[in-house]
């Protein structure tokens, strides 16, 4: 019975074999190896007990499958493999697997064994549906097409316990680490807050630039994460903003902020030099009820204290849910400077190498907003792009545009107002529900001059919208 | 199943026991008779929760544990030094308990045996310091074992180099046996 170490971490929630270090994981499968006949080392190590569902371009005697669809339905087992089951785990080695994929088992997760990521190349028609619940699609696994996107708090963990945290939120403090706010639980550098679903955001005093956001974070180094995810931990409030972070290497992961009417950003960065460690992942920012103007994430030079410079360099957001539909003077989900105010005033000094990846953004005058001088290598991928006036505006150059959908965009779903060009043949555009591949015609605006450059938009008809990602009906009022 | 604690402590200072229970999968009887029923110690319960025969890492399993059932345990703690004066898991090593303990079916039919969790973890700082694996010898993660037959367990312990004196690692772990 040959096991290796993450035979037992498949076991336990919440843990990857990435938080075991390469060289221990090395000694504890040479040990294993020893015991049970393992193949030991740290490389490859993925599961090899019996029951673990592999699937591998080489086997290599193993029980598993070639294919993802057909340990799915347990198809063409290879050594006497069986297919999955409600609530199993399927490993994918490292390798290209040229196939569309169609999950229809409940609770299954689809994750990469160790090692380099696996990409899916769909050969036809969708390359990821979801057709079951409490399906997990993990981020290990590159889908080379657009379908797989958007956000999913479907598998949220926070990463850590309340034992690892520096300090924990509560409405009911008890101890010396615990309080009731997250301004005051943010008192010095290096700080890990861990925030309870009990938390009220009405505890906050303030903070931020000019003292006008419900929560300002000043500090550097800090995480700020919920415990049980966006789905339990919500910040409301009434204040110009929601919350401000001015300080670097700052994650703020799993909440919802929906802010009322006052509110004009749910998140606003500034004055911040070097961005590498900002991470916004996992939130559901709701503007849909706040003030006129009101935008979902917005980066940019400090309108409020000229000379306080922003950049977008390095930063990371991923997985958030944005819904700007529904705010009468509606503006961006996420704003990387301003078009209008370019330059010292609301401009960003450098968009560098950013990602924003797998985020649902809903019902903004631009879904992404990019506006900065200097030609970036930004990532923008595998985000859901639904009922946007336009879906991403390009002020600057971006670095890599691929693997997003983008569902009935009432101007245009790309906008590019720079001199590159971009291959765009990895997004999808339109979708089975809406049909609107008809409309697409002339919202592409891929060039200065608004032409298409002739791509054919029939190629898209009848995608579907990952099922995963986010809540678009018919229902929701175009933009 | 029957679920009791089982506490794993281990590390380099506080020591703790461990106790394992459980019952076996065994299906009840309804006539008119009279009905006796008592309680077993883990070692002669129906589900026998004991130390390998013949094992010389017996002396890290742990018995009562403050309870009078004699409650199974295991304790690599200096709180249970052994007879050669060592008391805790180096640092920076890995370290294998063979043999340590066994499960035993001494009901009358065959029975899914499952310890869970089979691994721990314990992190500081961000950095994990301490590993833990319950390695079964036969089946992963569970096994079937007959009438007079026994899954025998063995422990894996890594501490990495960021373990420190103050490292310690205490838990509880389910053993459950159900009819399959």
């Amino acid at each position: 019975m040959p096991l290796t170490i993450t035979d037992f971490i498949e076991q336990v929630d919440g843990i990857s074999t990435d938080d075991i270090p390469l060289d221990e994981r090395q000694r504890i499968n040479d040990a294993l190896a020893d015991r049970t006949g393992g193949p030991g080392g740290g490389g490859e190590a993925g599961p090899v007990n019996e029951d673990a569902i592999l699937v591998s371009k080489d086997l290599n005697d193993r029980a598993g499958f070639t294919s993802i669809q057909d340990a799915i339905d347990g198809e063409n087992p290879q050594n006497g493999a069986s297919g999955a089951g409600e609530d199993d785990t399927i490993f994918v080695e490292p390798s290209e697997y040229t196939e569309s994929v169609t999950i229809d088992v409940r609770g299954l997760t689809l994750k990469a064994a160790d090692g380099e990521k696996p990409t899916v190349t769909q050969d036809g028609g969708t390359p990821v549906l979801v057709e079951e619940s409490k399906v997990i699609v993990d981020d290990s696994i590159t889908f080379d097409s657009g379908i797989d996107v958007g956000a999913d708090f479907s598998g949220y963990e926070p990463g850590i316990s309340e034992s690892e945290a520096d300090a924990v939120v509560t409405n009911n403090p008890n101890g010396d680490n615990q309080f009731n706010s997250i301004g005051a639980a943010l008192g010095s550098n290096d700080t890990t807050v861990l925030v309870k679903s009990d938390y009220d955001s009405s505890n906050e005093s303030g903070g931020g630039v000019n003292n006008n956001a419900l929560i300002g974070i000043e500090n550097n180094n800090v995480k700020i994460i919920s415990e049980e995810g966006p789905e339990s931990t919500a910040i409301t409030g009434s204040i110009e903003r929601a919350i401000d972070i001015t300080a670097e290497n700052v994650v703020l992961k799993g909440f919802t902020i929906e802010p009322d009417s006052d509110v004009q950003e749910s998140i606003f960065i500034t004055d911040v030099s070097d961005a590498t460690g900002i991470e916004i992942r996992d939130n559901r920012l709701d503007v849909s009820g706040a003030g006129d103007g009101a935008e979902g994430i917005v980066v940019s030079n400090n309108v409020n204290a000229p000379g306080g410079d922003a950049t977008v360099d390095g930063m990371k957001i991923v997985n958030n849910k944005i819904n700007v539909a529904g705010n009468d003077g509606r503006q961006s989900g996420i704003a990387f400077g301003n078009a209008i105010f370019t330059g010292p005033r609301r401009g960003v000094q450098d968009v560098g190498d950013g990602v924003i990846e797998r985020n649902t953004i809903i019902g903004g005058f631009n879904g992404i907003q990019v506006a900065a001088d200097p030609p970036s290598e930004m990532v923008v991928r595998q985000n859901l792009f639904g009922n946007n006036r336009n879906g991403v505006v390009l002020n600057s150059d971006v670095g890599e545009l691929s693997n997003n959908h983008f569902i009935n965009s009432g101007n245009s779903d790309i906008t590019n107002r720079r001199d590159a060009t971009y291959d765009v043949g990895s997004n999808w555009f339109g979708t089975e529900t809406f049909n609107d591949t008809d409309s697409l015609d002339g919202k592409l605006n891929l060039e200065n001059d608004g032409d298409e450059a002739g791509i054919d938009v029939s190629q898209w008809a009848g995608a579907p919208i990952d099922p995963d990602a986010g809540l678009l009906t018919t229902d929701d009022p175009p933009a | 199943m029957n679920r009791r604690k089982l506490l794993v402590a281990l590390g380099l200072l506080s020591g703790g026991g461990a106790v394992v229970s459980g019952t076996g999968a065994f299906t009840s009887a309804s006539a008119d008779r009279d009905v006796a029923v008592q309680v077993a110690t883990d070692a002669t319960g129906y589900l026998a929760i004991t130390t390998v025969s013949g094992s010389e890492n017996d002396e890290y399993v742990t018995e009562n544990n403050g309870s009078s059932n004699n409650e199974f345990g295991l304790d690599f703690t200096s709180g249970n030094s052994t007879s050669g004066g060592g008391g805790g898991v180096n640092a920076d090593a890995v370290t294998v308990f063979a043999d340590l303990f066994e499960v035993r079916n001494q009901g009358t039919q065959d029975v899914e045996v499952q310890v869970t969790p089979l691994s721990f973890i314990e992190s500081s700082g961000g950095d994990t310091t301490l590993i833990v694996l319950i390695v079964p010898q036969t089946g992963f993660p569970s096994v079937t074992v007959s009438p007079g037959n026994a899954e025998t367990f063995d422990a894996i312990v890594a501490a990495t180099d960021d373990a420190t004196t103050s490292t310690e690692l205490s838990d509880t772990i389910t053993v459950s046996g159900e009819a399959p």
